[in-house]
């Protein structure tokens, strides 16, 4: 399971190129077996990510050097067989394969293997030597083999194995140092004259043999683990556990990144002004101050809160708390009549719904994909963060508590737990509508034992995290903010046109209210107003809400947009006292309470986002499921929204 | 399950580039050196031409070599196959005619020091010899460093003994004597521990 938003905002990037020149080596392994950490200490992070040619399964490409000799690493995605069953595999699988057409085939290959778990990773270790490339070994987690009582004579299974074997322990720099000579000798290295069986009933007989000839003492169960485990995977304990866990998590985002956030809107609304200060052109001073500090700037505040998700979430995943979560879920998923596959892609959507929605690969079965795929972008993704961050900072003051605790945080963790429970909810209808019998298979899946994560993984998630985000805000979110730029300033009117209906050209504030007022944009908000009218939106709230179609974080830009523009001197104050312009609430704060709580729930439904909506399409094969995907879920974030406000309003 | 089970075999590379050394578990054959008759499955393949002679029988693994024009990487995984095939039937293969169990036993000590034991007495600048192998008890000579050093005991039960139990499970007991001409360096010791095992 990979939660990596660094997926999220790039579908379809260029491949990257292998340089024929030099030197190509693979790195082949099972997930969790040590093997990006080998990549990451070999490359110095010098990598260039890619896509593979037609799937969305992420390339990692770097270069390192061994006595002025220049290699190529590929880091291959963790698999534990070559039998392809997902994407992932099927990648390795192709790449190793001699006669795939588009692929470069790497000159040598570099498998790591877990040394706790040697007896399962051998199977793939005995199909990597039967392509017959020159291959090595890296025994990984050989500190923890032995803490655990484990053995294993690293001599006798080299011979065993047949080709050469090193130890390195969480790529320490001394153990690097023989790899990387290890590696450079990589055309003399010797190929076994005859390779290891791959017929399934002749293997478990070599992998039994090569064990025993190393002596092989299976490492005992972690006592650490086994402790933590009691309680954590208790039905009850490990339960209450989960959800304390998870609430804590939310308080933090809140607490921790709010004065962050702060100082990053002070450095933007500092540099809005200096714009209008020192910048002539009257246009380009609102384009800069309005469109990119405003806009842009408003959604690159949330950094913070982007950060510390990812370096909750990587903490969760390294320290192996992620997979006890999946597990104990698989319980919850069961009742509905779906496995733990399901679930897994369901959590990875917490990141971003793309690599969810990919997830579901790993199932079987056509129709729990499609009732899965219908789910997931119920789930509340890292984009959703910002927006989320906005409305309810604007629904309840951060001091306000429930209780010991910040009410902030309360209804961050409400909103999680109501969006992960509506994403079950709605693949179990979705896969009661169709359900065709079937045996489900069983759920496999990996409990590893609790390690520490290292700074250096958790470093790492968050900035890949940070820079996906800053990405998508520099592409998608900065395109549609300068659309819309344009279409909150145009047509443009004379003075005298102004004069004449009586805003005073002097005031600056005036002028812009004005033109954003008669603006193309706010013709669309008001033309599409009699959908939304009902749910207490007014045509700005409408063209936020057009623009975060093509992603949700651009809601806050233009927010932020039309706030700078209304009260250019405090634009994060400005949302706060926006009021309704026309219509029976003339005059009133426009954001009042059943008005934020509609727009959140509306949130936490609508499909608004094009690049989840391309890949359902590729994933599913046709236009008719994104089709139904973005159609229900308008219909039901429209009906909720409704009933939201309409039960906030008697409540307030 | 099938009624057999799979004889759990993996090859190995030797000096010699058309021999592998096939490990197969201990005490499946229960004798050492060129085997007189096969079982039919190997056999055919010594017909057919595609493994020549010497087949070689050691204490935990067969040598095969494959003919002249053949190669294991073609014809591999069918021998694998014929000699699981023939291992799961242990009564069909003949032993030497000379063959006794002693030879076995013997064997695999020699292997134990030819291997890791023997280089880490030979590290210590020790010489462990096999002087005497009977009803499965091997009588081994200590000399160089190992005569009247201290630890040589240990030495002999930890690593020389369970080596060789591994690859001689009905071992009854080892006999280290140490050489008596020898001449020590250094102050001659004496040993803190018996040097005499065998089991009760």
């Amino acid at each position: 399971m990979t939660l990596d938003a660094g997926h999220c905002a790039v579908p379809g990037e260029d491949r990257v190129g292998l340089d024929e020149q030099l030197p190509t080596l693979a790195l082949v392994g099972s997930p969790n077996s040590g093997k990006t950490t080998l990549f990451n200490a070999l490359t110095g992070l010098r990598a260039k990510t890619g896509n593979y040619p037609g799937v969305t399964v992420t390339r990692y490409v770097g270069r390192f050097s061994v006595d002025d000799q220049e290699m190529v690493l590929e880091d291959l995605p963790g698999t534990y067989s070559l039998a392809a069953i997902s994407p992932d595999e099927q990648v390795v699988a192709d790449v190793l394969d001699l006669d795939h057409p588009a692929l470069a085939r790497p000159d040598a290959l570099v498998v790591t293997l877990d040394a706790t778990t040697l007896r399962r990773s051998l199977n793939m270790l005995a199909q990597v030597l039967a392509t017959g490339l020159p291959a090595c070994v890296v025994l990984t987690f050989t500190d923890e083999l032995t803490r655990r009582q484990g053995s294993l004579d690293v001599a006798a299974f080299e011979r065993a194995v047949g080709v050469p074997v090193l130890t390195v322990t969480g790529g320490r720099r001394q153990e690097l140092g023989p790899l990387r000579d290890l590696l450079l000798g990589w055309s003399a290295w010797p190929v076994p004259a005859l390779p290891p069986p791959t017929e399934p009933d002749e293997v478990p007989g070599w992998i039994e043999s090569v064990l025993t000839t190393s002596d092989y003492v299976l490492p005992k169960v972690d006592e650490r683990t086994r402790r933590i485990d009691a309680v954590l995977l208790h039905p009850v304990w490990g339960s209450v556990v989960f959800f304390a866990a998870m609430f804590v998590f939310f308080q933090v985002i809140f607490t921790l990144a709010s004065p962050v956030q702060g100082w990053l809107e002070d450095l933007f609304g500092f540099l809005g002004t200096q714009v209008r200060v020192h910048v002539g052109n009257r246009y380009l001073a609102s384009f800069l101050a309005d469109g990119i500090l405003g806009g842009v700037g408003g959604v690159v505040t949330f950094l913070p809160q982007i950060a510390l998700l990812f370096v909750l979430i990587s903490i969760m995943e390294a320290s192996g708390y992620m997979s006890r979560a999946a597990f104990l879920m698989d319980r919850v998923m069961a009742k509905a009549g779906l496995e733990g596959r399901a679930f897994v892609a369901l959590l990875s959507s917490l990141a971003c719904a793309i690599p969810g929605i990919m997830a579901t690969r790993t199932l079987p079965s056509m129709r729990d994909r499609i009732a899965t795929m219908m789910g997931a972008p119920l789930m509340t993704c890292s984009a959703r963060l910002p927006v989320y961050v906005l409305l309810v900072g604007l629904l309840v003051s951060p001091s306000a508590r429930i209780g010991p605790v910040g009410a902030q945080g309360v209804i961050m963790f409400a909103l999680y737990v109501v969006g992960a429970l509506s994403a079950m909810a709605s693949a179990w209808v979705f896969s009661r509508l169709g359900r065709r019998s079937g045996p489900l298979l069983p759920f496999y899946m990996e409990m590893p034992p609790y390690r520490m994560p290292s700074a250096r993984s958790v470093g790492l998630a968050v900035w890949d995290a940070c820079r996906g985000f800053l990405r998508k805000v520099g592409k998608i979110i900065l395109g549609t903010t300068v659309v819309l730029w344009v279409l909150l300033n145009l047509p443009t009117h004379s003075d005298a046109a102004m004069s004449a209906a009586g805003v005073d050209v002097h005031d600056s504030s005036a002028v812009s209210s004005y033109t954003i007022d008669h603006s193309v944009a706010a013709g669309i908000g008001r033309a599409v107003e009699p959908i939304f009218e009902p749910l207490g939106f007014d045509w700005r709230i409408n063209v936020g809400i057009l623009a975060s179609l093509s992603a949700r974080e651009t809601f806050v830009a233009t927010m932020g947009q039309v706030a700078a523009a209304a009260h250019p001197d405090q634009p994060a104050q400005g949302l706060k006292h926006l009021t309704v312009q026309s219509g029976s609430r003339e005059g009133e704060p426009l954001f009042t309470a059943p008005v934020l709580a509609a727009l959140l729930v509306f949130f936490l439904y609508a499909l608004q986002c094009a690049s989840t909506i391309g890949v359902l399409r590729r994933e599913s094969g046709s236009w008719k499921w994104p089709a139904i995907a973005f159609g229900y879920l308008f219909v039901v974030a429209w009906v909720m929204a409704f009933l939201t406000q309409l039960v906030v309003g008697m409540l307030t | 399950m099938s009624a057999a089970p799979v004889v759990p075999v993996h090859a190995e590379a030797t000096e010699v580039a058309d021999t592998l050394r096939w490990v197969i578990p201990v005490g499946t054959l229960g004798f050492v050196g060129e085997p007189t008759a096969l079982p039919a499955p190997l056999q055919s393949l010594y017909d057919d031409g595609v493994l020549t002679a010497p087949t070689l029988v050691e204490p935990s693994a067969v040598l095969l070599r494959m003919a002249a024009g053949r190669s294991w990487r073609a014809d591999g995984p069918r021998v694998r196959r014929a000699l699981q095939a023939a291992l799961a039937e242990p009564r069909e293969w003949r032993a030497p005619s000379d063959a006794c169990t002693d030879d076995v036993l013997r064997a695999a000590a020699e292997e134990v020091l030819a291997g890791e034991v023997g280089d880490f007495v030979r590290g210590h600048g020790g010489v462990i010899e096999v002087v005497d192998v009977a009803a499965d008890e091997v009588t081994i000579e200590l000399s160089g460093a190992c005569a009247g050093c201290p630890a040589s005991g240990i030495t002999v039960q930890h690593r020389f003994e369970t080596a060789l139990r591994r690859r001689y499970p009905g071992l009854r007991g080892v006999v280290a004597h140490e050489r008596r001409d020898a001449s020590p360096r250094g102050p001659a010791l004496l040993s803190l521990l018996p040097t005499r095992h065998r089991d009760a």
